[in-house]
């Protein structure tokens, strides 16, 4: 960086304030909807811009007790985490398997998988439907995790087969060597080895179920099986009149995503480019 | 840099978790699709006491949870063996949810207080999901015990498939404050609802807010315009008979509707609003006019606006008729066919047509619907507005038609007509799209009968 | 770990050698046993809930059924002949494709522009990076509600604004014009996405070889040169990527058209994701409805593997 000219005119500098300026407008919405939900209903409609007079919590709490946002809440978490669980423990062996174990169908199987890439949900939502409807499990929590983990498979499979692929082939004969079995080898070497893109998927895995629209608007019906997404639409459905409570409720829903994209954010953002750049 | 602390903490944690998530499972799918069944809510376990549940739709104010609680404990005060589990959700047919559900296998609700409709009932009776009520008519006498309007309009069919719970009245409500300001009356003749228009819009008011994204919505004002500008007479004949979507004065109410809008009287951004969108604007008394049934005095009495908010029945423009509210069965009662006990059901039907419940219920002024039962028409209403719808439909009422027709035909009907709010059809070739709804419905046995 | 004790393998030759010699086929079928044992729940929960609906709904789109009846009755290829001659499965689909086309418009080059400038940054880059993608983590539900509100005619912040600045000409019902209500949808679509490609763009930019910039620093070459001459050619292989993604997610959508607009106003909006779960789930035509998501997928899939097909080709 020179010294001694005027801040206007050093490049970097003006980077700086244009993107911020940038940064401003894309993430004004969010923050619009952030003030609207410590708002009353008149105040939106007529001072839609400014602060609010106070900073009450009610719109928060009328949201959360009557308006569900509590179950929805612990709903969503239960369907995230058992999906995440299912996923990592199918997932990481599976990737194992298709980056370091040599056997016939290798490649065709892991085509297959891939296949699952490009599939659109709404492909296949319909007969999900009646197959869970026959197993019982419509509008049933599990039914929800069992699906979302289906869908996230293929590029979770994928995501973990190359990132297994990169570690060195040696460290895993030398576990051999050593006389231990493939699935000890697995634990003891490519599971640690692997951490970062374990995280990632983790992440990702969050994310996308935690975000989910679809598959519980298909698949869950009772309300007190809602997961936020759904919760929220119902919320601003038919009769609610309240714009404050569903900006309330709508905070709700995007702030455990945002605190883990904030905590998680490199690795999720590495392993995103790393898995869909290979 | 401090985040990269908290963050390794955060991932080692993570890690953590999930290392012990992979080591536990010897490597199958079965023992952890076990640990997702755990999840699974306590849904209704007890069994050991009677427990009555009930799905009714949902309500967002306080004031229609409290009746129901009032309702709910009465019930209970009578029959003390009886837990009642009351659940409100979902119940438009159209959305697809109840089907869903009543498909799914889950034990449904012992009654469900669903939206009513020919049409509605028909798309769940004709798959078998809900149960043909003839014996419980025969055995309770239910007959005697509902209007006879509600009862006519509800067995047409050698089978009768519901209970009917209310009775809509879909009418004008206005913002007295809004027509006083610019000195309006109520009008009672087509040239003083004209004149009342041009007023209002030529002072700067928005004079008619609707939720045409909401089918249903604009289909409650366009019931009144066809009661109004086609008459009573063709509309019951477009329902029980062989009239045409598409004939002439059918064609002249979507004129009529499209030609308000183009005038100003409805705003053109309608065609988005939902609505709970068009409510707000009625209730924040930023339009004068909202057309609907009597379900809007829960909110009124919510948002203590009941002084400042009256209804008029929509004057006929046909000379020397006049109009009344349109409506038709507004909720009814249906028993799904995989119901554990069709008794408690029973018990509980025999309590909504009692005259405990009509007390209860029209006893306080909050009270929002027409109660189907005759034990209701000898109780004086607690709330004006509600009075006065009563004694608007005393001699009958006309058709809403979104209760009456048939699938295709109500696609049809609810997307043609926020068309017309937008001005994305003519009047014309809505009612043809319309009619070929209705057609198709024909084509598939799809009748409705009246007694 | 029961599976490791089972299966005691301290070979460290690969099975395709082994499987040359004919006595070790016991030992080989063990070790089809342990690979299976990595991949057996992998695929069992991606047959059930992939590979067998997959086959399912094209099963269910040859016959006639309601999602109830016990019977359904087998009809051919009626359900596609009549997708074919249904003006509003059609308008759907021409819908799906202008989405496509704007999407394409609205997410490349913006997107691209802003990575550059990011890419450019001395300090600061994980800062912008993580800051513009904030977007991308919120739920479709959220981002629906959001804008719906942001677009709303009256109170709508976008209108709001537009008047108080004195250009209310230009306030209209957003997503209530025909002509306005999919563009409407595409931005708020590409609000939603753009932070991945972004992202994308920004790991694209970083394998470009420096020296590249420096020797056309030395030719003299302004930015825009370098844009096109150094940038974009770089990023030939991401692009593809990008721009696969940005097809493939435009026909996908379902999301936001069904919180925002559910197909309206008088089905301008509508796309066949829409018009399917309607059919299927409010209007009890299952067959029918699977008959369209067919059509969808193999659109969906086809257009997938053309993409691979030609960036193979083209490296």
């Amino acid at each position: 960086m020179r010294t001694g000219v005027a801040p206007w005119r050093n490049p970097q500098i003006l980077l700086w304030a244009v993107l911020l300026v940038l940064l401003a407008i894309v993430t004004v919405p969010i923050f619009w909807a952030i003030l609207a939900s410590f708002k009353t209903n008149m105040e939106i409609v007529n001072q839609p811009f400014s602060l609010p007079k106070t900073w009450n919590f009610d719109n928060y709490v009328k949201a959360w007790n009557l308006g569900n946002f509590n179950s929805y809440f612990w709903n969503t978490t239960l369907i995230t985490i058992g999906g995440m669980v299912l996923v990592l423990v199918v997932a990481c062996p599976a990737g194992y398997a298709f980056a370091q174990m040599k056997f016939k169908g290798n490649n065709l199987l892991f085509y297959l998988f891939l296949l699952g890439m490009a599939l659109p949900v709404q492909a296949i939502i319909i007969p999900v439907f009646y197959q869970l409807k026959t197993f019982g499990l419509v509008d049933s929590l599990s039914g929800v995790v069992l699906v979302s983990a289906g869908l996230a498979l293929p590029f979770s499979v994928f995501l973990m087969r190359n990132s297994m692929k990169d570690i060195q082939k040696e460290l895993r004969e030398s576990a051999y060597v050593d006389g231990a079995s493939e699935w000890r080898a697995f634990f003891s070497i490519m599971l640690p080895l692997a951490k970062p893109a374990v995280v990632a998927l983790l992440v990702f895995t969050f994310m996308s179920i935690w975000n989910d629209f679809l598959l519980p608007l298909v698949l869950l019906i009772s309300n007190d099986k809602f997961t936020l997404s759904l919760g929220l639409l119902s919320f601003q459905g038919e009769n609610s009149t309240n714009f404050g409570l569903i900006f309330a409720g709508t905070v709700i829903s995007m702030i455990p995503s945002i605190i883990v994209y904030l905590i998680f954010q490199r690795q999720f953002v590495e392993g995103m480019s790393e898995g869909a750049v290979k | 840099m401090r985040n990269q602390k908290v963050r390794l903490l955060m991932s080692s944690v993570f890690v953590i978790a999930l290392l012990s998530g992979c080591a536990s499972p010897s490597g199958g799918g079965s023992t952890n699709k076990a640990a997702a069944e755990t999840e699974k809510p306590v849904a209704s376990a007890k069994t050991d006491d009677r427990k009555l549940d009930l799905l009714v739709p949902n309500y967002y104010n306080d004031t229609e949870k409290k009746l129901w609680e009032k309702v709910v404990n009465k019930f209970k005060e009578l029959n003390p063996d009886i837990q009642v589990e009351l659940v409100a959700g979902e119940v438009r047919v159209e959305s697809g949810k109840l089907t869903t559900m009543l498909q799914s296998g889950v034990t449904p609700p012992d009654a469900i207080l669903i939206n009513a409709g020919p049409g509605r009932v028909k798309t769940l009776s004709d798959v078998n999901l809900i149960k043909p009520l003839n014996d419980l008519y025969t055995k309770n006498k239910w007959e005697e015990q509902l209007r006879p309007t509600a009862y006519e309009l509800i067995a047409g069919d050698d089978t009768i498939y519901e209970v009917p719970h209310s009775l809509d009245a879909i009418m004008v409500f206005y913002n007295k404050d809004i027509f006083e300001k610019h000195g309006v009356q109520a009008p009672a003749t087509q040239a003083e609802f004209m004149t009342m228009l041009e007023k209002l819009k030529a002072a700067g008011e928005s004079p008619i807010t609707v939720g045409a994204r909401n089918g249903y919505a604009i289909g409650w004002l366009f019931s009144n315009i066809m009661e109004s500008v086609a008459g009573r007479e063709e509309v019951e004949k477009l329902i029980y008979a062989d009239g045409k979507w598409n004939d002439p004065a059918f064609i002249k109410a979507a004129e009529t509707l499209k030609d308000w809008v183009d005038q100003g009287f409805i705003p053109k951004e309608a065609v988005t609003l939902t609505q709970a969108d068009s409510k707000f604007s009625f209730l924040s008394k930023k339009a004068a006019m909202e057309v609907e049934g009597t379900y809007l005095i829960s909110d009124l009495a919510d948002q203590k606006l009941e002084d400042s908010v009256a209804t008029f029945t929509m004057p006929s423009f046909i000379e020397g008729k006049t109009a009344s509210p349109t409506g038709g069965v507004g909720l009814t009662w249906v028993v799904p066919t995989k119901a554990e006990d069709e008794e408690l059901a029973e018990t509980w039907l025999n309590f909504v047509l009692s005259k405990d419940f009509s007390a209860i219920t029209l006893g306080d002024p909050t009270y929002n619907l027409i109660p189907a039962s005759s034990s209701s028409a000898t109780i004086q209403p607690a709330g004006p507005v509600l009075a006065q719808a009563i004694k608007d439909i005393e001699n009958g009422f006309g058709y809403n038609p979104t209760v009456f027709i048939g699938p295709e035909a109500k696609e049809a009907y609810y997307q043609n007509l926020q068309g017309l709010v937008g001005g994305l059809v003519t009047p014309k070739q809505a009612m043809d799209n319309i009619e070929a709804g209705a057609a198709k419905d024909r084509a598939a046995g799809y009748q409705v009968k009246k007694k | 770990m029961s599976t490791s004790n089972m299966v005691v393998n301290p070979s460290p030759v690969s099975g395709a050698n082994k499987v040359a010699y004919k006595g070790k086929s016991k030992r080989s079928f063990k070790r089809m046993l342990v690979v299976f044992s990595f991949l057996a729940p992998a695929l069992i929960l991606y047959i059930l809930f992939m590979l067998y609906p997959m086959a399912d709904a094209v099963r269910l789109s040859f016959f006639d059924w309601d999602g109830a009846a016990p019977a359904m009755n087998f009809v051919g290829g009626d359900n596609y002949t009549q997708l074919a001659q249904d003006p509003i499965f059609i308008k759907s689909l021409v819908n799906n494709f202008y989405w496509v086309l704007l999407s394409l418009l609205l997410m490349i080059l913006p997107t691209l522009a802003l990575s550059v400038l990011i890419g450019k940054l001395k300090r600061g880059k994980m800062f912008f990076r993580a800051g513009f993608y904030l977007p991308s983590v919120l739920s479709l539900a959220v981002i629906g509600v959001l804008w719906s509100k942001i677009y709303d005619p009256n109170y709508g912040a976008i209108n709001v604004f537009l008047r108080q600045v004195g250009l209310g000409a230009l306030a209209q019902n957003w997503l209530g014009e025909p002509s306005v209500v999919i563009p409407a949808l595409v931005v708020t679509s590409t609000w939603a996405f753009y932070g991945t490609y972004m992202v994308l763009f920004l790991a694209g930019l970083q394998n470009i070889d420096q020296s590249m910039y420096e020797a056309a620093d030395i030719d003299g070459a302004g930015p825009i040169r370098k844009f096109w001459n150094i940038t974009v050619p770089s990023l030939r292989n991401t692009m593809n990527v990008v721009v696969s993604m940005v097809v493939i997610h435009a026909l996908k959508g379902f999301g936001l058209v069904w919180i925002m607009t559910q197909g309206g106003p008088f089905y301008k909006s509508e796309v066949v994701a829409t018009y399917v779960y309607k059919a299927a789930f409010s209007m009890n035509k299952v067959s029918y409805a699977s008959a369209g998501s067919v059509v969808l997928g193999i659109i969906v899939i086809g257009l997938t593997i053309a993409f691979n097909y030609w960036r193979d080709k083209g490296e």
